[in-house]
């Protein structure tokens, strides 16, 4: 195991304040692999080697950096073309008398959006998957658990893009900025109904989730301060012809708001403000946040650390990731190899290590359906839970099954690119090199004794056959499942 | 507790490698058996031998079923103003008493009813209704209250309190995914439309059976080192490759079982060759064969009748009766009458007034059905009023999650309180 330096002080009468960071001097290709699996999803073997050739602090500064990719992943037709569906709308707006006419354009208005659906979530997945700037996406990911809303609800894929795209340029950027944009957002709007939320009769359920979910935490905000905080979040609307938000004046609440503590004409922005100087905020992010890196909740005194640098550094992103990331916690045997993956990052992360592509296709949108995390379409506000709620009897099954279906198939990875001659001659060989590429997690002793067998039952030098069946057995390990 | 330790190693040893010889406990199973001896005092882990524990099984009606013409209130003149071209007439009615009957298409169900096999609840909904499919899905589906978010749901928080470490699968859905319903802190469930979904699958592989020898062998491998973290009262954050490790043997545990079963059991009952009936058919055979499962979950779509609803209305309720009616006759066969418990449900039910397509549009509160050897028969909650209404829609009388908290407490035998978050009435129909 890596030896990191750590020097803990006390400060004040109050909390232990620990300044870690991972050594340099001990930067070991397991460390590399960890990072990158879970900051970008997954690794190929040559961009470990690059990691690895650098030093921890430089690998994060280039993560945090990244490069250029919006001209790389061009939006499709279906949603960016504006003009497509503002004449189907005006389209429907001619034949509002005539009811037949009105349900077949519906029925067409229902196919255009389904397919713009199936065209968006193509888009995520190859984007996730190609990206030069795979933090962000896994960011936006993030985001997009968060700050949930679902196709289901908001029956407008435009609208789901336009806020991918939001917490895309949000994504390591500052989260104050972000929290704001999520009451202007029409799909967070309709997600939450907040669309047409008047003075008379405002709606709540924003104004909740934004205490609960969204920036505070349960049981940190009294029903008083959601009613009076749903007041400021009223007098927008969505323009069903323009798809733009409007703020309606003689709709909204301009009237004096008091919460926590505080009075004033609060409006969306003023209580968002309110809520994000709340002390509980900021730990309560940089814990889920941490979280979702690292695979399990943070100690109190690192989530306590956390937020006062998150809060401290004025809610940027960016400085946060990267004391995540360079915590010799964040490298520690708690962390490492516990995380149980996403089906995301099951997705990407495989096609990473076999240096294939991912198309976006129905296929691979199915598979993630079934493994329980269809983008855009999280389970509730609350997003996906992630952990141990992945794994059922079934998604294990599904995965072993899967793993063969997308990516040995089809689209089957080049055997003599990824595993040349010369470590095919012997079964041990061939295994380490397949562990090496695939597994942060090392078999147990029989399940590697079954897979060399495996090898050698089949003969030497090993095929490429041989080599695909090795790989969805490796695949099918209780081990491949976690990172 | 040595009962379970006796049963969970015989399922083990005999449907785990086909009874193949030199098999023995997995290290942190065994040690699973010795905590839950240690924490059974004061937990409420039930166990099941796969012959005598009761079991529930849910049909879900998706779509919105119009329960006005489902329970007919043929006593009642609003019924037949609101609804001119859609009402049952009274004398097409199966009559229960004289203000309420059956749609005719369920004369399965009035013979069930008749028989003291079945209890219809009556006015089942909630506070605050969401006219949302998807929306009210997920309600009915977590139970929670319908201006909050729950993302496990009922069923699953019933494994998790009830069902942790022990025999899997707890819940088997009948369908390509799993119900919200069954979503779990620590799943215990499978879902799938044909058994052969469950196997590990290398058929492309040019030796596949090595293929699935080479899976057994590394999905049972009982060399592990650390902790059980699925364990009542035990840490969350066990070891993710322990936890990994058993629900790989749990998958191939229960995909052996399923596939065992439903190639040596065969149904007698005459179940209609529509979906339900082969989804019913097919958990007829999963009890037969002694299966571990409390909860078994289909589903039946297509009850969204905005137009035309007659036709379709009468062919869906024909296919459900159809196909409860067999499940119900193949139990009795089985001598599993006594321990199998149906409730259907739908998102909503419709509109009281009828539309201009011949159909009729989301609505609210509607009746359900619960059967089976051990219910009551007879009407539970009161028949809502169709006069005064909510905004067209008729006014819940019963909360879904009190029938709910009487299946949990009256059958599964479970505390219902922790489960739907508060104590709801109980209905008497058990």
């Amino acid at each position: 195991m890596a030896r990191f330096f750590c020097e803990t002080k006390r400060l004040g009468a109050g909390y232990i304040r620990m300044e870690t960071a991972i050594a340099p001097d001990r930067w070991k290709r397991e460390h590399a692999v960890h990072l990158l699996s879970r900051a970008c999803l997954g690794a190929s073997p040559a961009e470990v080697n690059s990691a690895l050739k650098s030093n921890p602090r430089q690998t994060v500064e280039t993560l945090l950096a990244g490069d250029r990719d919006d001209d790389l992943f061009p939006v499709p037709d279906s949603i960016a073309n504006k003009e497509l569906y503002t004449a189907l709308a005006e389209r429907m707006a001619a034949v509002r008398n005539d009811p037949a006419a009105k349900d077949a354009l519906m029925k067409e208005a229902r196919q255009f959006d389904i397919r713009a659906a199936q065209e968006l979530r193509g888009w995520w997945i190859t984007r996730l998957r190609h990206s030069p700037h795979a933090l962000r996406e896994t960011m936006t990911l993030f985001w997009h658990g968060h700050f949930a809303s679902g196709m289901q609800k908001v029956r407008n894929p435009r609208f789901l893009w336009a806020q991918n795209e939001t917490f895309r340029a949000h994504a390591l950027g500052n989260f104050a900025e972000l929290a704001k944009e999520m009451p202007r957002d029409p799909a967070m709007m309709r997600y939450l109904d907040i669309a047409g939320s008047s003075a008379a009769n405002p709606n709540e359920n924003f104004a909740r989730e934004l205490m609960e979910l969204f920036l505070l935490g349960e049981g940190n905000y009294s029903e008083e301060d959601i009613r009076q905080a749903a007041r400021a979040f009223t007098g927008y609307r969505i323009n069903p012809l323009t798809q733009t938000v409007s703020h309606i004046p003689r709709r909204a609440d301009t009237g004096e708001k008091s919460l926590f503590g505080k009075t004033g004409n609060f409006d969306s922005d003023a209580v968002v403000d309110i809520l994000l100087g709340r002390l509980q905020c900021a730990p309560f992010i940089a814990a889920k946040i941490w979280k979702f890196f690292a695979g399990s909740d943070p100690s109190p005194i690192l989530a306590h650390k956390l937020g006062e640098r998150f809060r401290g550094g004025g809610y940027e992103i960016k400085p946060l990731l990267r004391e995540i990331f360079l915590s010799s916690e964040f490298y520690s045997p708690k962390v490492v190899g516990t995380q149980i993956k996403s089906p995301v990052q099951w997705l990407v992360g495989t096609s990473k290590s076999l240096e294939t592509p991912l198309t976006g296709s129905r296929v691979e949108q199915d598979a993630l359906k079934q493994l329980g995390q269809m983008l855009f379409e999280p389970p509730s506000v609350k997003g996906w839970d992630g952990g141990r709620s992945w794994i059922s009897a079934s998604t294990f099954i599904n995965r072993c099954n899967l793993s063969s279906t997308l990516f040995l198939s089809r689209q089957s990875p080049d055997p003599a690119r990824l595993f040349p001659a010369d470590v095919r001659g012997s079964a041990e060989s061939l295994y380490e090199a397949v562990a090496a590429r695939m597994l942060v997690v090392r078999p147990t002793a029989k399940e590697k004794e079954r897979l060399i067998s495996f090898v050698n039952e089949r003969g030497l030098p090993a095929s490429d056959s041989t080599i695909s069946d090795l790989l969805h057995l490796v695949m099918s390990l209780p081990e491949y499942q976690i990172t | 507790m040595n009962q379970t330790l006796h049963t969970r190693r015989n399922f083990l040893r005999t449907s785990f490698l086909g009874g193949a010889a030199a098999w023995t406990v997995p290290v942190f199973l065994e040690r699973t058996f010795f905590a839950l001896d240690a924490v059974a005092a004061d937990s409420t882990i039930q166990t099941a031998t796969g012959r005598d524990h009761p079991i529930l099984v849910v049909v879900q009606l998706a779509g919105g079923n119009d329960g006005l013409n489902t329970l007919v209130p043929y006593g009642d003149d609003a019924y037949y103003a609101a609804r001119p071209a859609l009402a049952i007439p009274g004398k097409e009615v199966l009559r229960i008493d004289d203000a309420l009957g059956l749609n005719p298409a369920l004369s399965g169900l009035r013979s069930l009813y008749d028989e003291g096999l079945a209890a219809v609840v009556r006015g089942v909904g909630y506070p605050n209704p969401n006219r949302s499919h998807f929306r009210s899905t997920d309600i009915w589906q977590t139970g929670s209250d319908s201006n909050r978010y729950e993302n496990h749901g009922w069923i699953g928080r019933y494994f998790d309190a009830c069902c942790r470490g022990e025999d899997p699968p707890a819940g088997v859905a009948v369908g390509k995914e799993e119900p919200l319903a069954f979503a779990a802190g620590d799943p215990n469930s499978i879902a799938f439309s044909q058994p052969a979904e469950l196997r590990f699958n290398a058929s492309k592989a040019s030796d596949p059976e090595s293929m699935d020898e080479s899976f057994r062998e590394m999905t049972s491998d009982t060399d592990t080192g650390g902790s059980i973290g699925a364990l009542p009262g035990a840490k969350q954050e066990g070891d993710a490759s322990d936890f990994l490790r058993r629900a790989a043997m749990d998958a191939q545990l229960s995909s052996d079982k399923v596939r065992d079963i439903t190639s040596k059991f065969q149904t007698t009952a005459p179940f209609p060759s529509n979906r339900l009936g082969n989804d019913l058919a097919l958990i007829s055979k999963l009890i037969a064969g002694g299966m571990p499962t409390r909860v078994y979950y289909a589903s039946q779509g297509g009850y969204d009748t905005h137009g035309g609803q007659r036709n379709t209305h009468t062919r869906l309720l024909t296919e459900l009766d159809s196909a409860l009616s067999a499940f119900l006759a193949e139990m009795k066969a089985q001598k599993n009458l006594n321990r199998v418990m149906v409730m259907t449900f739908s998102e909503f039910g419709r509109r009281v007034k009828e539309n201009a397509s011949g159909g009729t549009d989301h609505g609210t509160a509607a009746p359900l059905f619960v059967m089976g050897g051990g219910v009551k028969a007879g009407f539970y909650g009161k028949q809502p009023d169709l006069i005064n209404l909510d905004k067209g829609d008729l006014i819940h009388t019963t909360d879904f999650r009190s029938v709910y908290a009487t299946l949990l407490e009256k059958w599964l035998r479970a505390p219902s309180a922790g489960i739907l978050r508060k104590q709801f009435p109980n209905l008497g129909f058990i």
